[in-house]
């Protein structure tokens, strides 16, 4: 008796779930000019509709983690509410926050079925079922942050930190008493590599000038978003006599951690990665990075509002911005009238009593004004900024000038005349992730850049080695 | 004084399926309105998400994991043995599916591949049931303990797979696998996230399942473990046996789940806390909303993916509450309908005493 009560209601879902199926195969959009015959025909072509831009356009976020994680999804909603009081008058967003993989075709599909045509999925996590879900919806315009697949219908963004981490590096070098310098990684994926590399470079370099032996000592936690692991690595890095420390990890956990030692009576300094995490660590934090998505989300959306984007023509629009395109920047505090602290003053008048020679012209200056020549090379470099904006022109980008030998102009300047991964380098594989410096080699594999040879977009995305100095710890 | 007493009570089925049919509702729309009215919405909006939300096909994306882990999991409940490993045992599932279509020249062969991956996923899922089952009954270390670790070791396994050996050529360093071959992928329904054959498979084991806990004598067997193992024994079967096999089976159909993830879902092996993504835990609420009746089962796992795509819903547009908001309201619903089994089987009489 009960069990067939059940039963009962078992086949009535079932039966449900059959109808409602089968259902969209049968109601295929029916052109006016064709007569509805007996015979079904199944040859249904879509004739292609001439894209016309909407009024009003209709965006939405998918972010990996809480909006409150003062870190990546912080950063991204910061973008999303620039855009959103910005545009106003024709721009209609929301998001939403916690998506892990698993769910996340399934928000996709939420955010569909409530009318939203352009959608931002803001974590790698996400690429797949956005890949699935941009072939599947190819009225739909997706923008995927961070990852390599793209559609039509689907785009790639990203704002690198490498150059900044660059920048960093050159204080941390400037004010190590120890030489050990120590790096908090997330996942030691080519872009955390980069940045590590990128660090080392800056730091092996005023530690060079200065006489100093610099080692740079990397734990992995292997997660974005670990404040507990974040910890007990900074503590670990401490006890093995690093006294400076830069991160890729999305909270604050390293800031607080050293603001308390600092209190303790051990002086470490951070960078803070990824936002202003200044307030967090007045004492203890150097300098960092910081990061503008609306600079990427105002050109995308004015794009797609005017109908430069349509939902076929951005297979190979990908964003890759650099200091020069302002999506990032050197610093570590947001001044309420929006302008960026670059350095903190304690340590801005630390810097500015060391001095060091600039390799690449000689003079004798201090550390503060090598960092900020060095970030005008970098950030004033803006000749041919679009080539940062397609997967296509990415090739160009390692070029620094092109010869055009008119009579009056020999050359012009198309991206900026330094760049932190210029050889000489050496280093050694940690992986094989098919770069051309590691693919088919062993773990350990020593590797070398050519002098005066800059490494190109297709390097640093595929990069699968430490720079010399740099030593692994292992993972948490 | 007071005096609170429970007792149990003694109603026919076919009150007690309606009536908690309807108190988990009120309790549903009691809640939801409440919130509602915390947090300044307009509690007709967020009903009518809510009625979308269990209108939404993609339920049938959560379905086809809860139904056949809870299904799992009933079996080993009815026997008395507490399996907290479905999670583990996802992952490993989806470990196995991803080893023959990737690994094994049967990934690319048409259906066979399909099959194949499947059938390992739930030879693999069995295993490592297996591994708590064997401590339990020959060394009577508690299955609760070692199943809740296994899944653990299950994360870290996957984890040095796809950080190591399994790691892609193509997936530019990050820690995960290549993609499957397409002969491998199950098809999903248009615009949805889900495959119907994974979805048909479940229902048809959901049959299977019933059959063998009612109506085969090791099924009733099994059911009867609960009870007492020593009565077991004297009807002249193996209790020993019979705990493993109700394991078996319990991890056979979690790793089943985690395969069908792989084919249809992911695509690909990506660390273990991705795959599981808790899921294995949530159809533990699952098994016992259903009472452990394996027919009740695709209903309770209906009723928690529902709100799983209303935890999505609310978020987005005009409620926008919040992902914390969103998960503390769903749970207030689950704690409501909890309680709501609880006064369908129970009674609280209040006495004072002078």
């Amino acid at each position: 008796m009960k069990s067939q009560y059940i039963m009962l209601l078992v086949g009535l879902l079932v039966g449900f779930i059959i109808g409602y199926i089968t259902i969209p195969y049968y109601i295929v959009p029916v052109t006016p000019a064709i007569t509805v015959t007996t015979t079904i025909t199944t040859t249904v072509t879509t004739s292609p509709t001439p894209y016309i831009p909407s009024e009003k356009v209709r965006a939405a976020w998918i972010y990996v983690g809480p909006v409150e994680d003062f870190g990546w999804t912080y950063m991204h909603d910061v973008g999303r509410r620039v855009v959103a009081n910005l545009f106003k008058d024709w721009l209609d967003t929301t998001y939403i926050e916690s998506i892990s993989k698993e769910k996340t075709a399934a928000a996709i599909d939420q955010l569909i079925k409530l009318g939203y045509t352009v959608i931002f999925t803001t974590s790698f996590d996400h690429m797949d079922p956005t890949y699935d879900k941009a072939l599947e919806n190819p009225n739909i315009m997706f923008f995927h942050c961070s990852g390599y697949k793209r559609a039509p219908n689907m785009a790639t963004y990203f704002a690198d930190l490498y150059q900044v981490y660059y920048l960093n590096g050159l204080m941390a070098g400037a004010l190590t008493k120890t030489g050990r310098i120590g790096y908090i990684a997330a996942i030691t994926i080519p872009e955390v590599i980069r940045h590590i590399n990128a660090f080392a470079i800056g730091a092996m370099e005023t530690g060079r000038l200065l006489n100093k032996n610099i080692t740079v000592y990397v734990i992995e936690i292997g997660e974005w978003y670990n404040p507990d692991k974040a910890r007990a690595a900074a503590q670990t890095l401490i006890d093995m006599g690093v006294d400076v420390i830069a991160f890729t990890e999305d909270s604050t956990a390293t800031v607080e951690f050293a603001e308390t030692m600092f209190r303790q009576g051990k002086e470490v300094y951070v960078f803070s990665h990824y936002s202003p995490m200044y307030e967090y660590g007045p004492n203890t934090v150097v300098s960092g990075q910081l990061v503008r998505w609306e600079v990427i989300y105002t050109d995308i959306l004015t794009k797609v509002k005017a109908g430069i984007y349509t939902p076929s023509n951005l297979g190979n629009v990908d964003y890759w911005y650099l200091l020069n395109t302002g999506a990032v920047d050197l610093g570590a505090h947001v001044y309420p009238n929006g302008t960026v602290m670059h350095i903190n003053p304690k340590f801005e008048d630390i810097l500015k009593t060391i001095t060091v020679k600039d390799t690449i012209t000689g003079e004798t200056v201090t550390v503060y004004d090598l960092v900020m020549r060095r970030y005008q090379l970098m950030k004033e470099a803006p000749l041919l900024q679009p080539l940062q904006n397609t997967a296509l022109t990415h090739v160009y980008e390692s070029m620094i000038k092109v010869a055009i030998g008119t009579k009056h102009i020999e050359a012009q300047i198309i991206a900026a005349i330094f760049d932190p991964f210029t050889g000489p380098l050496t280093g050694y594989c940690i992986a094989d992730y098919g770069s051309r410096f590691c693919s088919g080699k062993a773990v350990g594999a020593l590797i070398s850049v050519a002098e005066g040879e800059r490494l190109t977009h297709d390097d640093l995305w595929k990069m699968d080695w430490f720079v010399k100095g740099v030593v692994y710890r292992g993972k948490m | 004084m007071l005096k609170i007493s429970i007792i149990k009570r003694e109603l026919p089925l076919h009150i007690i399926i309606p009536l908690r049919i309807t108190i988990a509702v009120i309790g549903l729309l009691i809640s939801i309105v409440t919130a509602s009215l915390i947090f300044n919405q307009d509690p007709g909006t967020t009903i009518t998400f809510l009625v979308n939300s269990f209108l939404d096909l993609n339920i049938f994306r959560y379905i086809s994991v809860f139904l056949p882990t809870a299904l799992g999991l009933s079996i080993a409940y009815s026997a008395g043995l507490w399996n907290l490993g479905a999670e583990g045992q996802i992952v490993v599932g989806a470990m196995g599916a991803t080893f023959i279509a990737l690994f094994t020249p049967l990934g690319t062969i048409e259906y066979v591949g399909v099959i194949a991956s499947l059938l390992f996923a739930f030879a693999m899922g069995a295993i490592w049931a297996i591994a708590a089952i064997v401590l339990k009954v020959y060394f009577g270390i508690n299955e609760a303990l070692t199943t809740l670790m296994m899944n653990y070791i299950a994360y870290y396994l996957v984890d040095y797979l796809v950080y190591g050996p399994w790691r892609g050529r193509g997936v530019y360093g990050y820690p995960e696998t290549d993609m499957i071959p397409i002969q491998c992928r199950l098809q999903r329904v248009a615009g949805y996230s889900f495959s119907l054959y994974p979805l048909f498979t479940s229902l048809l084991l959901t049959i299977l399942v019933f059959l063998f806990l009612y109506r085969t004598r090791i099924g009733i067997s099994i059911r009867a473990l609960s009870s007492s193992f020593r009565a077991v024994e004297l009807s002249g079967i193996s209790s020993t046996k019979l705990a493993i096999l109700a394991f078996m089976l319990s991890g056979a159909l979690a790793g089943f789940a985690g395969g069908t993830e792989v084919l249809v879902y992911h695509r690909k092996l990506v660390p273990g806390a991705k795959i599981g993504a808790g899921m294995g835990y949530t159809s533990i609420m699952v098994a016992w909303l259903s009472s452990l009746n394996p027919v009740a089962v695709p209903l309770s796992a209906y009723y928690v993916s529902s709100l799983y795509i209303f935890s999505l819903a609310i978020q987005i547009g005009s409620i926008n509450v919040g992902d914390a908001i969103a998960r503390a309201v769903i749970g207030t619903i689950f704690l409501l309908t909890i309680v709501s089994e609880f006064i369908a089987r129970y009674r609280i009489i209040l006495r004072f005493r002078g």
